[in-house]
Order: structure tokens, then sequence, then C-alpha cells
């Protein structure tokens, strides 16, 4: 058995607001994870009405409902729904689907309006989904009225700077759902970030396989190895909670896997110019270029227009990566944030969408960057940055296997705990008949 | 058309008939192959998942990437096998005085950087 050299670990627990301690590992056993729950339509449906439709999900990105009358469409599988910040200053979640007929209310990925008119017969709703206008009301001899025939709403609350709604009409208050998380990621101030990429790439994948490949840094030797020279692949603590889970990746760091750390790459050389570092000062070698950031951070951070009062030094480099379930995945480090939504397609288990926000923390005084425009393809048909990319091309031929009958289904390393963790969540929803939320 | 200017980087000896040599060139990993007495210049670095092409093998113009088997044709730097979908760069060569350079490439526009990742 190989042994590896440890990654020093430079956060006081006593101190940290974002809790740092090693939770224990979850006994989850060591069974094969089948390859049916990635292929089968029947699984799907069952996430569907198990999952989807009982669970808080991340609606929107709060910025875009920054004023009375802004509003987001977001679609899951066949379902449209409405966000909208109304004119008391609440936010609202409606499906989009007129009362009258059918027809969708609400046109385009987001806008600004009033009220919502559908195009039909121009039945009316004003921000929180409730009817206020039906022409010619007298030939409805039932009667039309609005009070009874508004849109159906969801729960829908705040957290973190993003929207978050849920179809579960006895939905747990969001607070309780998302648990630890607040604690853990509130010092990163995520409401004081600004959106500065926005896409949606088609995946010839199950959603799953995304939130999977996320969820492990196992991959890293074979699939980046050009990031060995700058990240620790290997000693990678992992934290299981109730239902999220996360790891903390060191950066800045020659991983453990290249017996020799001493060299300081370009990669290396890049990552600590993103943070001002100048490493022509900086006589150590490549297993110190992290602790050198994390003090010229420590140091210089005010300078430079950044608080970094609320992080402990190893956020100052690391990645915090969290899964929150069921399909956010974030990768957060002290002056940005890259999330992922995973999305299911509306009807093939093969397909996914995966949804890329970057967010930047701007220096003080700095004047916000535009909204980025949302940009949507297919895998291949344009990059979305190499480390990506190269996830991405994984995914589709593992999509393939997953299909395979030659498949024994997925046979999981402790280094993949959270994909272990991750689906045994799913199964507590899915066949655990018990628990409250089911029909 | 004006041509870049000419980087000097090793002596024609250096990449005898059917080797390879790599040097640095302006920040480059330049990966030189000798096929059958003409010199070829290309990115030391696969387009799939960055790994260094030097370790792989030179068969004819086409150099593998002993990582993940990719293949790429040295002499223009395209794609000949998965899982690599894009080109890697090439570079004109230019013998002069016993010596191997390359023009100067271009610089390539920068993608907009949002995070350690990407």
């Amino acid at each position: 058995m190989t042994v590896y050299r440890r990654i020093e670990r430079f956060a006081d627990p006593q101190t940290s607001k974002t809790p740092v301690q090693k939770e224990p590992d979850p006994q989850l056993g060591n069974d094969i994870i089948p390859a049916a729950r990635y292929t089968s339509s029947e699984f799907a449906d069952r996430e569907w009405d198990r999952l989807w439709t009982k669970t808080w999900l991340m609606g929107c990105w709060e910025g875009d409902l920054k004023n009375p009358g802004d509003y987001v469409v977001t679609d899951l599988k066949g379902e449209s729904i409405v966000l909208t910040r109304d004119e008391e200053g609440g936010v609202n979640a409606f499906y989009n689907v007129c009362s009258h007929r059918g027809n969708q209310v609400a046109y385009g990925a987001c806008g600004n309006t009033q009220t919502f008119r559908c195009s039909y017969h121009l039945w009316e709703y004003n921000l929180k989904g409730e009817l206020i206008t039906v022409p010619d009301p007298e030939t409805f001899p039932q009667g039309a009225p609005c009070d009874k025939l508004s849109i159906k709403r969801l729960a829908c609350a705040t957290w973190g700077g993003f929207v978050w709604f849920n179809m579960n009409p006895d939905a747990e208050p969001l607070e309780e759902y998302l648990g630890m998380i607040p604690e853990h990621l509130d010092p990163y101030h995520f409401d004081q970030m600004a959106l500065v990429n926005d896409v949606t790439v088609e995946w010839d994948c199950n959603w799953k396989a995304s939130v999977d490949a996320f969820n492990e840094t196992y991959h890293v030797i074979g699939t980046h190895p050009q990031l060995l020279s700058m990240l620790e692949d290997y000693d990678v603590q992992i934290d299981c909670y109730e239902r999220h889970n996360r790891y903390l990746i060191p950066f800045g760091v020659v991983s453990t896997h290249v017996p020799d750390g001493s060299g300081i790459s370009q990669a290396l050389k890049g990552y600590a110019s993103m943070y001002g570092f100048d490493m022509s000062n900086y006589k150590g070698d490549g297993l110190g270029v992290r602790r050198a950031i994390q003090k010229h951070l420590r140091k210089n951070g005010k300078a430079m227009g950044f608080d970094y009062s609320d992080l402990n030094d190893d956020q100052l480099t690391d990645d915090y990566h969290y899964m929150i379930f069921p399909n956010i995945t974030m990768n957060i480090h002290c002056n940005s944030m890259m999330l992922f939504r995973q999305r299911p397609h509306e009807t093939d288990p093969n397909k996914m969408y995966f949804d890329l926000q970057n967010y930047a923390m701007l220096p003080k005084g700095a004047e916000a960057p535009e909204r980025p425009v949302h940009r949507q393809f297919k895998h291949g048909e344009d990059s979305i940055g190499e480390v990506l990319d190269q996830d991405a091309s994984n995914l589709a031929n593992v999509q393939r296997g997953m299909n395979s009958r030659g498949f024994r289904g997925l046979w999981i390393s402790d280094q993949e705990l959270r994909v272990r963790h991750f689906h045994k969540t799913l199964d507590d929803y899915l066949f655990r008949d018990s628990i409250k939320w089911v029909k | 058309m004006t041509r870049g200017r000419l980087i000097s980087l090793v002596p024609a000896a250096a990449v005898p008939e059917g080797g390879k040599h790599v040097c640095s060139a302006g920040g480059l990993d330049v990966l030189l192959c000798n096929v059958e007495g003409t010199i070829y210049a290309v990115e030391n670095r696969c387009s799939h998942a960055s790994s260094r092409l030097d370790a792989g093998k030179l068969r004819g113009h086409t150099i593998g990437c002993p990582l993940h088997g990719a293949r790429f044709d040295v002499r223009d730097g395209s794609a000949l096998a998965a899982p690599a979908t894009k080109p890697i760069r090439s570079f004109e060569v230019v013998m002069e005085g016993g010596k191997i350079s390359i023009v100067e490439p271009a610089p390539q526009p920068a993608r907009p950087k949002f995070g350690p990742l990407g």
C-alpha cells in the first residue's frame, strides 16, 4: 500500500465559523450500486413522484429577482415554474399554467412585469399567481371566481442569495431542510457575490452520473492529470451529514500523488496569481505555496478590497465543496463559487441538463458587472472550460456503460463515500415509505 | 503577410530521424518530432486531459497520448483518435544554420476565467 504524505490543515476548529471537524463516516456498506437507476424510466418516474416533487430545489439566483415584478421561469422535467418578486418584497413560486385551459402564462426565461396575462383568452394574474381578471365572466355559469381560480402556489423561500421552491404542499421549512448548510456556508456571503457566467449544457447522461462525478476526487488522476500540480486529490476530508455532504480539497499545493512535490508548475503559479500573490519573491517549494497564499491573503486581503474575517485560513485557498441534496454542487473558494445544478431530462433518463453558474466576490467599491446572458447548447458545441469539458467527455461514455449488459454496477471506494451517501439519501426518499410526506 | 519572429530551439542533431525532443518556447512546451527527416513541432499537451505527449509513441506522422490513447497528426495537430476531439497546436518550423526554430505563435484568445477550475 502506498503511503502518501499528509496535507497540513491550518483552520482552527475552535475559532472557525464554518465547522471543520471531521464527521464520523456513516457505515453504508460496500454493495454494488445498480446501474438500472441511471437508465430506467420506471426509476426516473419514481424519482419524480418521490424526490423532485417532494424536496426543496434551487430555483434561481436571487439577484434575478431584485425588483418588484422581476420573474424567472425554471423548468424541471415537464413542469414549468414561475418565481417572482412581488410589490411587498416577498418571493413567490407558482406553476406556469393558466387555470382556464392550461396555457402557460409566463414566457421566456426571465423578465419584469406587473401581471401575467395568458395569451390565449387573456386571463390575468398578479405577481403572486392570483387571478385578477377574467374576460366575459358572465359566460361561466359555474362562475369564474378570482379567489378560487388562482394558480397553484408552491412553497418558496430564500437562502444564500438563491430562491428555492418545493412542490410538496406539506414541505418542511427550507431552513429545516437545509440543516447544517447555512451555518457552514453563510461565512462566504454568497449573497454579496455577482453572477458572472450562466450556461446550460445538454449532457448525454443521467443527472445522477453528473452528481456522482463531482462527489469524488478519485477521478482527478485519470481525468484531470493537469490539476495534480495544483491541488490535493487524495488527502481530502469527506463529511456526510443527514442528507447533504461535503469534502474539503486543499488547493495551491502539489498532489500527494506526485512523488516529488517540490516543483512549481505554471498551473500552481497561475493559481497563486489569481490571488495577487507574487511568486517571484517566493523562496519555498511546491508544498509551501498554499500556506504562503493563505498568509498573503490574511495580510493583504483588506487592502485588496476583500473581507476574509469570517473565513478560516484553509478557506482562503481550498475548495470547500458542498453537495446540497439532491442536485446542487458547489465549488466554494474565498473569492468565487462555481455552482452546478443538475436537472433531469423531460423524458429520457439517458440525458440531463447541466446548469453551470459562476459567482465572483467583487472587491469593495467595484461596480457589479452586467448580468451575463444565459447560453444553452449541447456538449461538444462549445467549451465550458477545460476541466468541465474533460468531465463531460467521460460522462457520455459512462452512460453508455450503464446501459451495457456487461456492467455489474458501481464498485465504490472509500474515496467515493459521498457517492454512496448520495445514493443512500436518494433511497431514503424513494423507498422508505414511512416518511411523512409520502402520500 | 509578416511572419512572427523566429524562436531558436535546438540543433537539428538533437532530433534524430524517428525521434522526439521536448523544449520550451515562449512559455509553451513544444514537442519536436523528426519524421523521415522532416521536423514537425506541436504543443506537448494532449487536448483531452492535458497529459504530456512526449512519453507517447511516434508512429509515422502520428503521436499517441500515453494516458488515454488519443492520437494526433504531428503535421497539423489534428485529432485522429478518441478520446481527443480537439486538435493540439502546431507550429511552423524553420531550419536555419543547422538549428531548429519555430515561428512565434500568435497569442491565443484568452477565455474568461471565473475561478480556479474554469
